[in-house]
């Protein structure tokens, strides 16, 4: 029987080992999100995971120095835009950028000579009675005007060809969207302390191999860009921020947790057993089911999913508390010759079971993340528990009965004192509901930010860098569906009047439509049918100049351009390839396969229910408002909701499946107090040392709920021989108390999901352990 | 051989000779751009030294645009440490003040003033940074943004700007002024698309 439970274990550790080398690594949060519900969610979650904000990085040369904001030495301002120039012109070469702005007009000429000769396709203003002779005399009227004013120098190098000045408006939009305010020619922040640049990077946002190299190749252009600094001055660091920085980082912290915390978790549990047990042997045997458990959690959660989120991985590290308790629980309770009552399996089986139910909550909470964690860790445990069960009973050493006795003689009575906590426990639970039920309205916080790993100092420059640049808040903008990419397009023109309403109304502060660039075909179509043939415009001009200062003749350019402009065809996206215009377009225009989607950005900081409200008002087809930060929060919300759910039944299952097997009133109830106390006083501790839950919290309570009962099952049925009886306490003190080594390990994670489910698990397996102890209901309480 | 020899030291003859010629044409040159740049420096002196105050201004532009010459006039006053005001009275009522970083444009009437950074204008920049390095006396400013050439002599000079660099060459092609010792008398600017406005200071 051995031998053929050893040859299963090993085409099962083949079979998962092959598997797991397929899996691949991904670490976005977005990928930890519930499944989209609807078109609009799948869009916001796509955004979020490859939408143009995550392909978006931000350089500042930043010149370290006073905080005071001290301005800069001529020589230093001098430094600072030839460095920013430099490292433009080398990240423009660099195929890991797609496009690359510090600010510098001059290097937009290709986008400017693209916008301008599309002007009369392109400009709102266009339409048969701007051509008009009427018309046109008002226009050299105010041409007249302006080129006497100082505002003349802008316009005179293209009057002859645009009198009507149809292309400045134009030009000024575009220009705004990738080039936004400069000083000196180029970005050089409020203080001008800090050359920024922005650029797109060519590696999709969920590619965090190519984000991190694309990461190193512009360190290693800005160093060489600040190679020519001036020996005297101190050089300026390079800060980097974008969404596409801080997925990276957050990729390495978690790698870098799973890796140290699993190690450090191990050691320390290891330390604990060998003095606790002193045998090498048994904790040689004891890495057998953890191992075993961990990869076939991997190769489940690989082959159901094909990628592993970096977060499950790091979970592994839990495993290590869990599954050890098993092994701990079958060599400390053998009797004398090693082997192990029926009764006792009953309960390893039982104390599975509920940890089992715990899990599957977990796994049917709908959160993407979430399933796969509660895949992993049943999967994990099953592994365990059978490795357990049929591989490790022959191979353990026997337990030296005298060496314990000593060392751990006091446990019993300790167990029997303890029981006098009975009130103060249940009146400490109490205090913690009440708390609780205080906090009902703030206990809870949803918002997904908190979970990325970036320091703050990261963010606060990165906030800061964004707003030097004009950047609009990508994660605000109005979507608005088509059939196809002309519909999409139409339908957003008659967006962008209701969005002209708002921003007069003082509701929005702008916004930055791919309609700009990109007007529909019809409207294009219907905009060349009213431009005049060259004959009839040349008499108009000739009627709107008479009397006036201005020379008709003067104006051939614009009668050819406007002829040009009649024959051309319509504006399409090729129309702008190779330009940094042409990818700001794409970023904007979402293709999937029932239609397309165009991205209309919002600029400041825009009322959202305002504007929601009032988009809904106006009925457009196809727009609705998407809110990156508050649609994730109103999602996480409503999945908390059921995960709560979720928990309730989970913990009545567990409930049920106890008292089933204890059939006890006394234990039954002493088991509800107990889980019920664990909870509440778990609850309240979490809430004083992190001060709002969040639903990663909510899930671990249901670990805790399963480890909780699984140490009040043993301690409830203790038996009444002295010797058992403290084998069994202590193999659960020592369960507990690796469970808690391993959680608290992960508590310390800079990735605040792990720290969260780590916290969380480690005090309640802290408290699960003592109430169990006050409560124990066995044959000897009375 | 000996002809050899003498072949090979007249060739070195006329390399020395040869080499020496740019030698002596710089120095001639350099002395030459020393004594310019010392009459500029003078002449900037002087004319920083008298800033205008409220001076009227009379300016003309032939533009290829315009069937005649369009005239306007006002006043132009130095406020140092750098900032010019150019006050419009006709045809249009205008007030444009420039400092190193922006320029304001005020309409007459009372409407609000429109506000631009020097930057993104280019015409302007070059215009203004070479006015207001004039009239502050400020030469390194001056050569920084220009080719310099000043020619005539204190009390009837000549100063051509041509401005250096991508940016500022986009509007303009050449400035010239002319004044007699402190007195700025004129300036014509020509522009990129053959615009030629000329500015007549006249003395208070």
């Amino acid at each position: 029987m051995k031998r053929w439970a050893w040859c299963c274990w090993l085409v099962l550790v083949v079979a998962c080992a092959l598997q797991v080398q397929r899996n691949t690594v991904v670490t976005d949060v977005s990928s930890f999100l519930p499944g989209p519900a609807d078109a609009a969610q799948r869009l916001m979650i796509d955004q979020l995971r490859d939408g143009l904000s995550t392909r978006i990085l931000l350089v500042g040369l930043q010149l370290d120095g006073p905080p005071s904001g001290a301005p800069p030495s001529p020589l230093q301002t001098r430094s600072l835009v030839a460095a920013s120039r430099a490292l433009r012109s080398s990240l423009a070469g660099d195929p890991a950028v797609a496009w690359v702005s510090n600010g510098d007009l001059d290097t937009l000429d290709t986008e400017r000579e693209r916008l301008f000769a599309a002007r009369y396709l392109l400009s709102p203003a266009i339409d048969a009675a701007h051509f008009s002779s009427a018309s046109l005399n008002q226009s050299f009227a105010r041409l007249t005007q302006a080129l006497a004013s100082a505002r003349g120098a802008a316009i005179r190098p293209i009057a002859s060809a645009d009198p009507t000045l149809s292309a400045l408006q134009l030009l000024d939009k575009a220009s705004r969207q990738v080039a936004p305010q400069t000083g000196d020619g180029v970005w050089l922040g409020a203080d001008g302390r800090v050359a920024i640049l922005l650029l797109e990077t060519t590696a999709r946002g969920h590619d965090i191999d190519r984000l991190r190299a694309t990461i190193a190749t512009v360190r290693r252009h800005a160093r060489d860009a600040l190679q020519p600094w001036p020996a005297a001055e101190a050089r300026p660091s390079v800060g980097l921020g974008g969404a596409a920085y801080f997925n990276v980082q957050s990729h390495d912290a978690i790698g870098r947790d799973a890796e140290q915390l699993a190690l450090l978790a191990a050691a320390l549990v290891a330390i604990v057993l060998l003095w606790a047990l002193r045998s090498p042997r048994f904790l040689a045997l004891a890495v057998v089911p953890v191992a075993t458990g961990a990869l076939a959690g991997f190769a489940a959660v690989g082959w159901s999913a094909n990628t592993i989120h970096g977060i499950t991985l790091a979970f592994g590290v839990t495993l290590i508390g869990e599954a050890v308790d098993y092994a701990i629980y079958t060599f400390v309770q053998s009797d004398a010759h090693g082997r192990q009552s029926a009764m006792f399996w009953r309960q390893v089986y039982l104390a599975a079971v509920t940890s089992l139910v715990g899990f599957g909550a977990m796994y049917f909470s709908g959160f993407a993340g979430l399933q796969q964690l509660g895949l992993f860790s049943i999967v994990g445990l099953v592994a365990a528990v059978a490795c357990t069960r049929w591989l490790l009973p022959g191979l353990l050493p026997r337990l030296t009965p005298a060496a314990e006795a000593d060392r751990f003689s006091w446990l019993p009575a300790l167990c029997l004192r303890m029981r006098a906590l009975r009130w103060p426990v249940l009146l400490l639970a109490l205090v913690c509901m009440a708390m609780l039920a205080q906090r009902k309205g703030s206990l809870w916080l949803d918002n997904l930010d908190t979970l990325s790993a970036g320091s703050i100092q990261d963010t606060r420059r990165d906030a800061r860098l964004r707003e030097e640049v004009g950047l609009p808040d990508l994660r605000t903008m109005v979507a608005v569906r088509g059939i196809d990419l002309e519909d999409a397009l139409q339908r957003a023109e008659v967006t962008t009047r209701v969005l002209d309403g708002l921003v007069a109304d003082k509701l929005l502060a702008g916004y930055d439509s791919p309609t700009d660039l990109l007007a529909s075909r019809a409207l294009q179509i219907r905009r060349q049918a009213a431009l005049p043939p060259p004959d009839m415009l040349r008499a108009r001009v000739l009627e709107a100049a008479r009397g006036g200062p201005l020379r008709a003749d003067a104006f051939e350019p614009f009668v050819a351009d406007v002829a040009a402009a009649r024959s051309m065809p319509p504006v399409d996206l090729a129309y702008y390839s190779g330009t940094i215009l042409g990818r700001w377009l794409d970023a904007q225009i979402v293709r999937s396969a029932d239609g397309v989607t165009v991205l209309l950005l919002l600029r400041g900081a825009p009322p959202v229910a305002q504007l929601r409200a009032r988009l809904l008002q106006a009925r457009l087809p196809g727009a609705t408002l998407v809110d990156l930060k508050g649609d994730v929060e109103v999602l996480v919300a409503q999945y908390r909701q059921r995960a709560m759910v979720a928990a309730l039944v989970g913990t009545a299952v567990i409930f049920l499946v106890l008292a089933w097997q204890l059939r006890r009133a006394r234990a039954v109830l002493s088991m509800a107090a107990t889980i019920v106390s664990t909870v509440a006083i778990t609850c309240g501790l979490l809430v004083l040392v992190a001060d709002r839950l969040t639903v990663f919290h909510l899930v671990s309570l249901l670990l805790v709920v399963g480890v909780a009962s699984n140490y009040t099952l043993f301690f409830s049925t203790l038996s009444a021989q002295p010797e058992l009886r403290q084998r069994a306490s202590l193999s659960v003190l020592l369960a507990a108390a690796s469970t808690f080594i391993a959680f608290f390990t992960l508590a310390f994670s800079s990735t605040p999901v792990l720290a969260m489910i780590g916290l969380t698990v480690a005090i309640g397996a802290a408290v699960g352990l003592l109430t169990s102890m006050v409560f124990a209901a066995d044959s000897q309480s009375g | 051989m000996k002809i050899c020899r003498s072949l090979v030291a007249a060739g070195a003859i006329a390399l020395g000779v040869l080499s020496a010629l740019p030698v002596a044409a710089q120095t001639r040159a350099g002395a030459a751009d020393e004594a310019a740049d010392e009459r500029l420096r003078r002449v900037l002196l002087a004319v920083a030294g008298q800033p205008l105050a409220a001076a009227p201004f009379q300016e003309r532009r032939v533009s290829a645009l315009f069937a005649t010459p369009q005239e306007s006039r006002g006043t132009l006053t130095y406020k140092p440490p750098g900032t010019i005001e150019k006050r419009t009275t006709s045809p249009i009522r205008e007030t444009v003040t420039m400092t190193a970083d922006t320029l304001t444009i005020e309409p007459g009437g009372g409407a609000p003033p429109t506000v631009l950074k020097i930057d993104t204008q280019p015409t302007l920049a070059a215009y203004v940074t070479g006015l207001r390095a004039v009239l502050s006396g400020d030469d390194k400013l001056l050569q920084q943004v220009f080719d310099t050439r000043m020619t005539g002599s204190f009390d009837g000079w000549t100063l051509q700007l041509l401005p250096k660099g991508p940016a500022p060459r986009r509007g303009i092609r050449k400035i010239v002024l002319s004044g007699a010792g402190a007195h700025l008398r004129q300036i014509e600017t020509t522009e990129i698309n053959g615009d030629v406005f000329d500015m007549t200071i006249s003395a208070r």
